[in-house]
C-alpha cells in the first residue's frame, strides 16, 4: 500500500516534469517554427524592422538564449512559486491565479457534481429498464447530448431566455465574499451547462457498469435471500457500479477545463480560461506558458487522486 | 521457404462465394441498414454532409460573402429568396452553412488522417517492440494526454492567426491532428499487445517471418478495423473542436464556418433574429451526431474484440 502510493507519487512527479518539458518545447521551439514567432508577428504588425528592438523584445518574451538554460531557469522559477508576470499589464501571474483559479475550480466542481447528480440516477434507471423504451430514450438522448456543442446550448439558453423570459446573464461579476446571492445567480447557469456535456457520457457509463454488476453472483445471492429489489439495487448494485465512474471523472477533466475557457468567455467570468484566451489574443507569452503548464499540472494531480482513491473505494484492490 | 509458409497465413474468408465488389458493397450496405438502423441513419447524415460540402457551389443560392444590405436579419422564409434568412449584413445563412460544411470536413478528414496514421505508427511500434521503447513512449503519451487539448489548440491557433504567412485551415488540421495521436495510439497499442502472443503470430514467428512482415500481415489487418471505428468517432470530436475554436475567434477569419457564425460578436443580433443562433449549431450537432452513431454501429460490426459477444 505504502509502496504503491510512493510509486504513484513518483510517477506523477515524473509526468509533471515531462509535461513542463513538452510545454516548454512546444512554445519555445515548435510554435515559433511552425505557427509563427510572436516577436516576428508583432514586428510585422507594427511594421518596424529594427533588429535590436526585436532582440530586446525576444529577451522580454523569454524567446532568446540557450534552450537548456532557459528551461532550467523557467522550471526553477516555477518551483520557487514564481510564475512570471504579464507583459501586458505587469501583474504577477500568481496574483492573477489567486483571484481567478477559485472561479474556475468552482465552475468545474459544481458543474461536475450537478452532472453526476443528474446522470447517476438516469444511468441506473436505464440499466433497470434495459432494452425497454425508457432505456432507448435515455441512450438516444445521451448520444444526442454528447454531440451537441455545449457553447451552442449556452447560446440558445441566453438567446431564448432573453426572448421568452427576459432573462440575461448578469454582467457584473461578484465574488462570493462580496455578495453571495449575486454570486450564485451569476455562477448557477454556467456551472449547470458545463456539467451537461460530460454527463451524457456518464449516463452511458453508469448504465453499462450497472448492467455488468447486475449479472454478478452476489446480486443473485442478495435476491435469493429475499431482499427487495430496491435494496438490491441501491445497496448492492449501485455502490459497486459507481467505482469506475471515478476514473471517468479524471478523464473528463480536460473537457471540463476546455469548458471553463468557453463558458467563462460566454458568461464573462473572471476565471483562468478567459485569462488564457485573453493572453493568447495579446500574445502574452509568459502568461501563456505558465497557464498551459498549470492546467496540465492540475490534470496530472487530479488523475493521481483518482488512482489513489481506488484503494479507498474498492476494498478488493490491494497493492 | 519462409515466404510461401508465411503467405499461407493470408487466406481470405472461408466458404463464402466472392461476388464482384459493387455487389458486395450494395449487399453489405443493405445488411448494415437492416442490422443497425441507427448507424445507417448516421451514415445517411454523414453522406448528406459530404454531399453538401462537395456541391456547395451548386447548391448555395448565393455566394456566402454576398452582402444584401437592404435585407439584413431576415427570418425563416422557406419559399423566399433567403430560405433560412440573412445575417447582420444580409449574407444568406443557407449559403454560409453549406460552405461551412467544407471547412468542417476539410479539418475533420485532414486531422483524422494525420492522427490515425501517427497513432497506428506509434501504437503498433510501441506495442510490438515492448521493453524500454514501449516504456518511454507510454510515459510520453501519458504526459501528452495530461495536457488539455483545447487549451493547447487555442494557444497554437492564437499565434498562427496573427501570422499572415500561415494558412489557418491547414494550421488547424496539423494542430488537431497531432494532438489526437497519443489518445488513439493507446487503443492500437493494446490491440497489438493482445494479439502479440496469439498462436498465429507465434506460428508466423516460428516460421521465421521478419518483424516488418509480422507487423504488415498479422498486426495491421487486425488494427485496421479499429482504425476505421475510432477514426469515424474521432471525426465528430474534431468537428466539435474546430467549431469551438472558431467560436472563440481562433478559427479561419474571412471564411464561413459554423463555429464562427455562432461567435460572440453576433450575439446582439441573435436576440433579434434567433435563426442566427439556431441553424449553425444544429449543423454542428447533426454532423457530430451522424459521425458518432455511425461510428458506434461500425464498432459493433467491425471491432474484433466485440465480435461474437452479441449485442450490448
Amino acid at each position: 500500500m505504502g509502496r504503491y502510493v510512493t510509486q504513484r507519487l513518483l510517477l506523477a512527479a515524473m509526468t509533471i516534469v515531462l509535461v513542463s518539458m513538452i510545454v516548454f518545447l512546444l512554445l519555445r521551439v515548435i510554435v515559433p517554427v511552425v505557427y509563427g514567432d510572436a516577436v516576428d508577428v508583432i514586428s510585422a504588425e507594427y511594421s518596424h524592422s529594427d533588429p535590436s528592438r526585436a532582440e530586446a523584445l525576444r529577451e522580454e518574451y523569454g524567446l532568446s538564449g540557450n534552450l537548456a538554460t532557459s528551461y532550467v531557469k523557467w522550471a526553477g522559477n516555477i518551483l520557487r512559486g514564481d510564475l512570471g508576470e504579464s507583459l501586458f499589464n505587469g501583474r504577477p501571474i500568481t496574483t492573477e491565479m489567486h483571484d481567478r483559479l477559485p472561479v474556475s475550480i468552482e465552475l468545474g466542481v459544481v458543474g461536475l457534481l450537478s452532472g453526476l447528480l443528474f446522470s447517476v440516477p438516469l444511468g441506473v434507471a436505464a440499466a433497470i429498464a434495459q432494452d425497454r423504451w425508457p432505456d432507448y430514450l435515455l441512450r438516444t438522448s445521451a448520444i444526442l447530448l454528447n454531440s451537441l456543442p455545449g457553447f451552442w446550448i449556452a447560446i440558445l439558453v441566453i438567446t431564448f431566455g432573453n426572448r421568452w423570459f427576459n432573462w440575461a446573464p448578469p454582467l457584473n461579476f461578484k465574488y462570493i465574499t462580496e455578495d453571495p446571492v449575486a454570486h450564485i445567480k451569476i455562477m448557477a447557469m454556467p456551472a449547470l451547462l458545463i456539467g451537461l456535456t460530460p454527463s451524457a457520457g456518464l449516463v452511458r457509463l453508469v448504465r453499462t457498469q450497472m448492467l455488468e454488476v447486475m449479472r454478478q453472483d452476489y446480486i443473485r445471492t442478495a435476491q435469493a435471500k429475499g431482499l427487495t429489489q430496491r435494496t438490491v439495487i441501491l445497496r448492492h448494485a449501485m455502490r459497486n457500479s459507481l467505482i469506475p465512474v471515478v476514473t471517468v471523472i479524471g478523464l473528463t477533466l480536460p473537457a471540463l477545463i476546455a469548458g471553463t475557457a468557453i463558458f467563462e468567455s460566454i458568461f464573462s467570468l473572471p476565471g483562468m480560461g478567459r485569462y488564457l484566451v485573453g493572453s493568447v489574443s495579446s500574445l502574452d507569452y509568459p502568461v501563456i506558458m505558465s497557464t498551459v503548464f498549470i492546467f496540465s499540472a492540475i490534470i496530472v494531480v487530479a488523475n493521481l487522486l483518482v488512482d489513489l482513491s481506488y484503494t479507498v473505494l474498492d476494498p478488493r484492490i490491494r497493492y | 521457404m519462409v515466404t510461401s509458409a508465411a503467405s499461407a497465413l493470408d487466406f481470405g474468408p472461408i466458404g463464402r462465394r466472392e461476388r464482384a465488389l459493387p455487389f458486395r458493397l450494395v449487399f453489405g450496405l443493405g445488411r448494415f441498414a437492416r442490422r443497425k438502423p441507427l448507424g445507417f441513419f448516421g451514415l445517411m447524415l454523414v453522406s448528406g454532409l459530404i454531399f453538401s460540402a462537395l456541391f456547395a457551389t451548386q447548391l448555395a443560392p448565393f455566394s456566402p460573402e454576398k452582402l444584401d444590405l437592404r435585407h439584413p436579419l431576415q427570418g425563416l422564409d422557406l419559399t423566399g429568396t433567403h430560405p433560412l434568412g440573412t445575417d447582420k449584413t444580409g449574407r444568406d445563412i443557407l449559403s454560409r452553412l453549406l460552405y461551412g460544411a467544407r471547412i468542417s470536413l476539410k479539418v475533420g478528414f485532414g486531422a483524422v488522417l494525420i492522427s490515425s496514421t501517427g497513432a497506428v505508427l506509434v501504437g503498433v511500434v510501441s506495442g510490438y517492440l515492448g521493453g524500454w521503447v514501449d516504456k518511454i513512449v507510454q510515459r510520453l503519451v501519458d504526459a501528452w494526454q495530461a495536457m488539455p487539448g483545447l487549451i493547447i489548440l487555442i494557444t497554437l491557433m492564437g499565434i498562427a492567426r496573427r501570422n499572415e504567412s500561415v494558412d489557418i485551415v491547414w494550421a488547424m488540421v496539423l494542430a488537431i491532428g497531432f494532438l489526437g495521436i497519443p489518445g488513439a495510439s493507446r487503443v492500437y497499442r493494446s490491440q497489438v499487445l493482445s494479439i502479440k502472443q496469439a498462436p498465429y503470430v507465434e506460428a508466423a514467428r516460428s516460421l521465421g517471418a521478419t518483424a516488418p512482415r509480422i507487423i504488415l500481415k498479422c498486426m495491421l489487418p487486425n488494427v485496421f478495423p479499429l482504425v476505421m471505428v475510432s477514426a469515424t468517432t474521432a471525426l465528430g470530436g474534431v468537428i466539435l473542436a474546430e467549431a469551438s475554436l472558431s467560436f472563440l475567434g481562433f478559427g479561419p477569419a474571412g471564411k464561413p464556418s459554423w463555429g464562427q457564425m455562432l461567435s460572440i460578436d453576433g450575439r446582439d443580433y441573435m436576440y433579434r433574429q434567433p435563426g442566427l443562433a439556431i441553424w449553425p449549431g444544429l449543423c454542428i450537432g447533426t454532423a457530430v451526431f451522424g459521425f458518432n452513431i455511425f461510428g458506434d454501429a461500425l464498432r459493433d460490426v467491425l471491432d474484433p474484440r466485440l465480435r461474437g459477444s452479441g449485442r450490448r
